[in-house]
């Protein structure tokens, strides 16, 4: 393992932000944060991160290419790239507007005229510093404290790239807005900052799609989602990550929910080889409410650590919490997560159900859920289950012409079906296809 | 890999636990009302545990104004199987720690079952529970299940309880008898 330059490091930042051509409050805040990161230890819980070796990632990886505003503007590997994943089609067929990042930099960022006329922003988060500096300072790392976590420390140093998203007062977008995150570089990290304004009444809904080649040295993915739901809006965030298996996924999601606000989280993790995900959703106003819906699927050599996290702090406030988990030759699949009712949450309701799945002898499962409870006048309720295919269900299938191999298919389709229909029709059926594929894996 | 939840502050942090090893069928009955329980229980041989714990927070002159409760079940043998029911209620200011973990050990163990059932009640915004049962998988062919649920008093139970002439402490005394049976 390659000890960590931090001096060339720290010129690293000072030279990306310089191109960046950033304000002086963003450069203070990136040194602030690496310098903290430098004297921070690795977290002591969670999955082994031992092999992830930071001295040999490039945190930085300096974009060759400049963001077009046509899929044809792009070179021609690049473009194949995203050709292959459907990005293109999509936009044509159903999205308001596409993002795509390569490694360290947007390749290409549009909207729809339509939407655009609105007031709504949908722009690359480097562009949008330049373009709308009150509107980004007064929200930027607001949500997400840069000293959370010693991966927070390390985003909030080299974020780069990324998508700002502003929602005028009422105005409702219809069409889902994507981005797409591809980390091709070899031993690169990518931490791709997401800032989401909701502004009150308005309606959006955003889709990530992120993935990277494998390569045998280790990736790193601390990407940052920020997410401001102002009172009675609504803003509905689907993600479905495949990064390739020696990537750890590091990422830290967070939202901000209003008075009679709601957000949606909906997450689908199949890739990476360590995962440390929990979106966390603060209910700040009088009757906010949070749906969290998670797909987790860990194969051979795979610890997806994840769950959600809910702060009841207003009054009358909602949260739902779904959690579904597969695990295979030899996966980890780990549950962690946390409800949390304040003093002033009267009235507060939560319900958690975490399903998870064993589907042989030599994987595990873990279901680590927290309540802290402070408030008299709340409803908590939790309620997990592990176990293995029903062998009676099985035979039934089997017993109506299906083999074993199409019965566990079926089986484990009807399991994930209650998350995965939450998503829009394409999307779900390109999350069943990657379901299937991990299952052919093995 | 350690466990991690949200830092649970309590004046019984460092108490080692007993450990009880279970042979045959066995059921325990617990009614906490002071101090601490931290206990690992080892089902061995296909045996079957019931736990069953009943949780009293509401004394004023509790210890440290917390109750202090670890479950920590390992499923040792093929067969083996635990029940584990817990209520409880907190009041005036104490606060319950409930934290539990059923688990199996490594090798390769069929037919192994498990259920927890948690009901807790604040009776009061002084209060507090704070409530972390666990389940940790490794390598078994094994069912579990658990529940848990933190509720408040029902409104209109109290209102009728209180329109035929019952003060608050006495609805909250009878939710609290009802709860620790």
């Amino acid at each position: 393992m390659r000890p960590v330059d931090h001096n060339r490091n720290i010129e690293l930042i000072l030279e990306m932000s310089q191109e960046k051509k950033e304000p002086s409050w963003l450069l203070d805040m990136r040194l602030s944060a690496y310098r903290e990161f430098m004297d921070k230890p690795m977290p002591e819980w969670g999955p082994d991160l031992a092999s992830l070796d930071l001295g040999n990632i490039k945190f930085y990886i300096r974009p060759e290419l400049r963001e077009g505003e046509s899929w044809e503007d792009l070179p021609e590997e690049v473009k194949r790239t995203f050709d292959q994943l459907g990005i293109p089609e999509a936009e044509k067929k159903y999205l308001g507007g596409v993002g795509a990042q390569y490694d360290s930099g947007m390749v290409y960022h549009r909207i729809l005229e339509s939407l655009a006329r609105e007031g709504v922003v949908f722009e690359n988060m480097d562009k949008a510093i330049h373009q709308y500096p009150d509107l980004v300072q007064k929200y930027f790392g607001k949500c997400i404290k840069y000293n959370e976590h010693k991966f927070s420390l390390l985003h909030y140093a080299f974020w780069s790239g990324g998508t700002f998203i502003y929602v005028p007062k009422g105005v409702k977008v219809s069409m889902p807005l994507q981005a797409y995150f591809r980390m091709n570089s070899i031993s690169s990290g990518q931490f791709e900052h997401t800032l989401i304004i909701a502004d009150e009444g308005a309606y959006v809904e955003y889709i990530e799609g992120c993935s990277a080649p494998r390569y045998n040295t280790s990736s790193i993915h601390a990407g940052g989602v920020e997410i401001f739901v102002e009172n009675s809006a609504h803003v509905k965030y689907s993600s479905i990550e495949n990064w390739s298996r020696n990537t750890y996924n590091l990422n830290t999601k967070k939202a901000h929910v209003g008075q009679d606000a709601k957000i949606e989280w909906l997450n689908g993790n199949m890739g990476s080889h360590t995962t440390m995900l929990y979106p966390t959703s603060i209910l700040l106003g009088d009757r906010a409410s949070n749906i969290s819906l998670g797909v987790v699927m860990a194969s051979q050599g795979q610890c997806q650590d994840t769950g959600s996290k809910v702060v009841h702090i207003g009054r009358d406030t909602r949260s739902l919490i779904k959690s579904k988990s597969i695990s295979r030759g030899g996966g980890v699949s780990n549950y962690r997560g946390m409800v949390q009712v304040t003093k002033s949450a009267s009235g507060a309701i939560s319900t958690v159900d975490c399903d998870a799945l064993m589907l042989d002898d030599i994987s595990v499962s873990n279901t680590w859920p927290t309540n802290k409870i402070e408030n008299s006048n709340s409803d908590i309720t939790h309620e997990a289950r592990v176990g293995r295919i029903d062998a009676s269900t099985l035979h039934y299938l089997m017993s109506h012409g299906l083999n074993e191999e199409e019965a566990m298919r079926a089986i484990i389709g009807g399991y994930m079906n209650e998350v995965v229909k939450k998503l829009p029709l394409e999307y779900a059926i390109e999350l069943n296809r990657l379901i299937d594929l991990e299952y052919e894996k093995l | 890999m350690k466990n991690y939840s949200l830092k649970v502050i309590s004046p019984y942090e460092h108490i080692e636990t007993n450990s009880i090893n279970v042979d045959q069928d066995m059921t325990i009955y617990q009614y906490i009302d002071n101090g601490y329980k931290h206990e690992k229980y080892i089902v061995r041989n296909g045996a079957k545990l019931i736990i069953e714990t009943r949780l009293n927070a509401t004394d004023q002159q509790l210890d440290h104004r917390c109750l202090d409760i670890y479950h920590n079940v390992i499923l040792q043998s093929p067969g083996a199987q635990v029940i584990i029911n817990t209520k409880g209620c907190a009041a005036n200011g104490n606060k319950i720690i409930y934290r539990s973990n059923i688990e199996t050990i490594d090798e390769t163990m069929p037919h192994l079952n498990g259920e927890e059932n948690i009901n807790l009640l604040l009776l009061d915004d002084m209060s507090e529970i704070d409530a972390i049962p666990s389940i940790s998988i490794n390598k078994n062919s094994v069912n579990l299940a658990h529940r848990l649920r933190i509720a408040r008093i029902d409104q209109q139970s109290s209102y009728y309880l209180a329109v035929h002439g019952l003060d608050n402490e006495e609805i909250d005394n009878i939710y609290a008898s009802s709860m620790l049976k």
